[in-house]
C-alpha cells in the first residue's frame, strides 16, 4: 500500500518537473520598485508593452510604497533572493555595493544596454571601481513649492531671501492665524532647508563630497542647527515638535489635513515629485506653484541637493540577466516608455526619452518650471556636489536624532554640534 | 503497524523540518553571528565580545532601549492582568446575552495586532485626535499624546491593555473551572464576595495566573507593532523597544551581527525573568493534588 502511494508522489514529483523545465524555457524577471499610484501605473503599462513586443519575457511586477522597500530588499540581498531588476537610491550604493560587487556590472551588456545614451558625468556617479552598478533613471533637485491659496488670501510674494521668509512667516501668522506656516518640510525637508542656508553661507558641505569625513567646522555645524531652531521659533517651517503631536514628524504632507486645508503654504520638494504634491489638493495641479530658490545675497552655491536619484540595477544572481538587461534599455530608452511613463521618475536621463519629453511637451508645466529652475541654478555653477555618504542611513538618523533633540528644546546648537561631528566622523570612517 | 508509522513520521516530516529551517537554524545562527560584524551584505567578520561590549559601555541607546521595553512590560503585564481578570470575573456571571458581551470583549484580541487598529490608535490619540476632543469637551486642554516623551508610551500601554481578550479567556475557562462547592463552604461560613474571590478563586486559579503571566511577559518583551507604527519609536526614542531597536539595526542599518546580539541579550532577559517566576511559583502557584502527591 506504501509503496503505490509513494510511487504516485514520486510520479506527480516528476510530472512537476518536468512541467516547470517545460515553462523555463521563457524567461522570467522579476521588477521592483517603490512610488505612488501614478509611478505604479504607468509602470504596469510599460511592462505590459514591453512583454507584447518581447513575446517569451515575462516580467512579474513587485511593487510597494517607499517604506520598508530597502528593508525588504536588504533581507532578499542576503537570502540571494533579490528581483531581477530592482529600482534603487544612488544613495544606497555603499551600502549594497561599496566594492562594485553588489550587483551585476552593466559594462557586460554593453550590446542590450545602450551607455552611450547617458552623459559620462552620470554614469561615472553609478560606476564603483570601474564597474557600472546601475543604469541611471533621471536627476531630481530640490526647490521651494508653494500652494498659493494661503499666500494669496495673506497677501504675501513668494520669498527670494531667508529675511523676506521671515517676514512672510510673521504677516501669515498674524493676517491668517497660528496654524498658518509658509512651509511644511517633514524631518528630511528641515535639514536640508536650513543645511542649504548653511552651505550658501559657508560655501560647504557638511560632508566632504571627495572623501568621507565632515567637512564643516564646529563652528559652521552650530550656526547650521541654530538657524534651524530659528526656522522652527519664528514659524516659518512647521516644526518636528508640531508635526510629531499631529501623527508623525516623517509622514508626507499630502497626508496631513492641514496641508489639505490649504493652512499650510509649501514644501521643500523634489522636482520628481512636484505633480504628487498636488494629490489631496482640491484645486489640483492648478493649486501649485514653484516659487524663487531663496538665497542669500552673493551665495556663491544655491545648496540645493540635486542628483541622479534613482537608478536600475541588475541582481548579480539573476539567471536572466540578458532579459533583465533587455527590459532596463526598454526603461530607460524607448520613445514608446517615456510617453508613457512620463516624468513620473523625474525628467529621464537618456538622451532619447528626454527629447520625447520636451519636444512633445509630455511634461506637466509646472514641473518643467521646477526642473529648469534647478538647471538654470547648475549652468550657474549653484548647484553644489553631494557626498553619497550623505544621505546614508547612518548619517540621516544621527542627524533626525539631533535635529529632533533641538526642536523638543533637549539640547542646543553649542551642545550637539561637536557629538554630531564626532558621531558622523565615527559612522563615516566605518563605511 | 509498522508502515503506518513510517507514514505517520512522513506526515510530521513537514512541520519538523519547518521547525528546523525557520527556528532552530535561525536560532543558533544568530547566536554565532552576534560574535560577527555582519553588514548583510557580503561576509560575517569574527570580531569575538565586541558587539556585546559596545551594548554595554558604549551604546546609550541599548540603555535607553532597555529602560523602555522593561518599564512597559512592568506597567501592561499587571494591568493586562487585572483588567483580563476582572473582565473574566464579570462575565462569569449568569446574565442574559453574556455571550454576547464575551465575544465583544474578546474583539479587540483579534483586531488587536493588526496595522489597521495602529494606524485608527494614531488618530485617536494626535493633537486633533477624539481623545483630545473628549478632554477639551469636559475643559482639559489638549495632551501632546505623541509628541510628548511622557505620555506618548501611555498610548501604546493603552492599546497594549485593551488587548486582553486572549487572556481573559483563559480566565475565564479557569473560573469556571472552580468548583462550586467551595463558595457554597465559604458562604456557609460567612465570607463576604471579596473574601470569597481572595481566598477561594485566586488560590485555585494561580495556575492560570502564571500561565498568563508568563504569556503576556514574553509578548511585551517582543513588543514590535504598535510602537511602529504608531509613534515610529519617538519622540526622542520614548517608545523605542527592542524590538524595533533591533529591526531597525538588522534591515534599515545593515548592522546583522549587532542586532543578532541585541536579540539574544533580549531572549536572556525574557528566559531570566521566566525562570526567576518559575522557581518562585512554588510559593504562590496552587497545584490541585499537590498535597496527596506529597503524602
Amino acid at each position: 500500500m506504501f509503496k503505490r502511494k509513494t510511487l504516485a508522489a514520486l510520479t506527480f514529483t516528476a510530472l512537476v518537473s518536468l512541467t516547470t523545465t517545460v515553462f523555463a524555457e521563457d524567461a522570467s524577471i522579476r521588477f521592483a520598485w517603490w512610488g505612488n499610484e501614478a509611478r505604479a501605473a504607468s509602470t504596469l503599462k510599460v511592462i505590459k508593452l514591453f512583454e507584447e513586443k518581447n513575446p517569451g519575457i515575462t516580467v512579474k511586477a513587485e511593487y510597494a510604497g517607499y517604506d520598508g522597500y530597502q528593508a525588504r530588499l536588504s533581507t532578499q540581498f542576503a537570502g540571494g533572493t533579490e528581483p531581477d531588476v530592482m529600482q534603487v537610491l544612488l544613495a544606497w550604493l555603499p551600502m549594497f555595493s561599496k566594492k562594485g560587487d553588489g550587483f551585476a556590472d552593466i559594462n557586460q551588456f554593453s550590446s542590450l544596454i545602450d551607455l552611450e545614451e547617458f552623459p559620462k558625468t552620470t554614469l561615472e556617479q553609478v560606476t564603483v571601481d570601474g564597474k557600472v552598478q546601475g543604469v541611471p533613471i533621471g536627476s531630481t533637485g530640490f526647490l521651494f513649492l508653494y500652494n498659493k491659496e494661503p499666500w494669496q488670501k495673506a497677501q504675501i510674494a513668494y520669498p527670494k531671501t531667508w529675511d523676506e521668509l521671515f517676514e512672510a512667516a510673521k504677516l501669515m501668522r498674524e493676517r491668517l492665524g497660528d496654524d498658518y506656516y509658509p512651509l511644511d518640510p517633514t524631518t528630511q525637508g528641515s535639514i536640508l532647508i536650513s543645511l542649504s542656508w548653511a552651505m550658501q553661507k559657508y560655501n560647504v558641505n557638511f560632508i566632504d563630497p571627495n572623501e568621507p569625513k565632515v567637512s564643516m567646522t564646529e563652528e559652521q555645524v552650530a550656526d547650521w542647527l541654530r538657524f534651524f531652531k530659528k526656522l522652527e521659533t519664528e514659524h516659518a517651517l512647521v516644526s518636528i515638535e508640531t508635526r510629531t503631536a499631529m501623527g508623525g514628524a516623517n509622514k508626507p504632507t499630502i497626508q496631513m489635513p492641514d496641508w489639505v486645508e490649504g493652512k499650510w503654504g509649501g514644501v521643500y520638494s523634489q522636482d520628481s515629485t512636484i505633480t504628487t504634491r498636488a494629490d489631496t489638493l482640491s484645486g489640483g495641479l492648478d493649486q501649485l506653484e514653484v516659487g524663487p530658490y531663496i538665497m542669500l545675497p552673493e551665495a556663491k552655491t544655491a545648496g540645493t541637493m540635486s542628483r541622479t536619484g534613482l537608478i536600475y540595477s541588475i541582481s548579480k544572481h539573476s539567471k536572466q540577466s540578458e532579459a533583465a538587461a533587455k527590459f532596463i534599455n526598454f526603461l530607460t530608452t524607448d520613445p514608446e516608455a517615456a510617453r508613457i511613463v512620463g516624468a513620473t521618475r523625474g525628467l529621464p536621463a537618456s538622451k532619447t526619452q528626454w527629447d520625447i519629453l520636451t519636444n512633445e511637451k509630455l511634461i506637466p508645466p509646472i514641473q518643467e518650471i521646477g526642473t529648469k529652475q534647478i538647471m538654470e541654478l547648475d549652468e550657474k555653477g549653484l548647484v553644489p556636489r553631494f557626498s553619497l555618504y550623505f544621505e546614508h542611513p547612518l548619517i540621516y538618523k544621527l542627524l533626525f536624532s539631533t535635529f529632533e533633540e533641538i526642536s523638543f528644546g533637549k539640547t542646543t546648537p553649542e551642545e550637539a554640534a561637536p557629538k554630531l561631528i564626532k558621531e558622523a566622523n565615527r559612522v563615516l570612517s566605518r563605511l | 503497524m509498522y508502515e503506518s508509522k513510517r507514514l505517520g513520521y512522513l506526515f510530521v516530516l513537514p512541520f519538523i523540518l519547518g521547525i528546523l529551517a525557520f527556528n532552530l537554524f535561525p536560532f543558533a545562527a544568530s547566536f554565532a553571528l552576534s560574535f560577527t560584524d555582519y553588514p548583510l551584505i557580503g561576509s560575517p567578520t569574527y570580531i569575538g565580545l565586541e558587539n556585546y561590549e559596545k551594548m554595554v559601555f558604549d551604546d546609550d541607546l541599548f540603555w535607553k532601549s532597555m529602560t523602555v521595553t522593561v518599564s512597559f512590560a512592568l506597567i501592561v503585564v499587571p494591568a493586562r492582568l487585572a483588567v483580563a481578570l476582572f473582565i473574566a470575573q464579570v462575565l462569569n456571571f449568569k446574565l442574559r446575552g453574556i455571550n454576547f458581551f464575551r465575544a465583544a470583549y474578546y474583539l479587540p484580541t483579534i483586531l488587536g495586532g493588526s496595522i489597521a487598529i495602529s494606524v485608527m490608535w494614531k488618530f485617536l490619540f494626535q493633537q486633533k485626535g477624539l481623545v483630545n476632543i473628549i478632554l477639551d469637551t469636559v475643559g482639559i486642554d489638549p495632551i501632546p499624546w505623541l509628541a510628548s516623551e511622557r505620555y506618548a508610551v501611555w498610548t501604546i500601554v493603552a492599546l497594549n491593555t485593551w488587548q486582553f481578550g486572549a487572556a481573559m479567556v483563559i480566565f475565564l475557562a479557569a473560573l469556571q473551572g472552580v468548583p462550586k462547592s467551595l463558595y457554597e463552604a465559604a458562604e456557609i461560613d460567612g465570607a463576604s464576595f471579596w473574601q470569597q474571590f481572595r481566598n477561594v478563586t485566586l488560590p485555585i486559579i494561580t495556575p492560570v495566573i502564571f500561565f498568563n503571566m508568563i504569556m503576556q511577559i514574553v509578548h511585551c518583551f517582543q513588543e514590535f507593532n504598535a510602537p511602529y507604527m504608531i509613534t515610529e519609536g519617538g519622540p526622542l526614542y520614548s517608545t523605542y523597544f527592542m524590538a524595533i531597536y533591533i529591526y531597525e539595526e538588522a534591515f534599515k542599518y545593515f548592522n546583522m551581527g549587532y542586532a543578532s546580539a541585541l536579540s539574544w541579550v533580549l531572549f536572556f532577559l525574557i528566559v531570566s525573568i521566566a525562570g526567576g517566576l518559575f522557581w518562585s511559583s512554588k510559593y504562590w502557584v496552587f497545584y490541585s493534588g499537590e498535597k496527596e502527591r506529597a503524602r
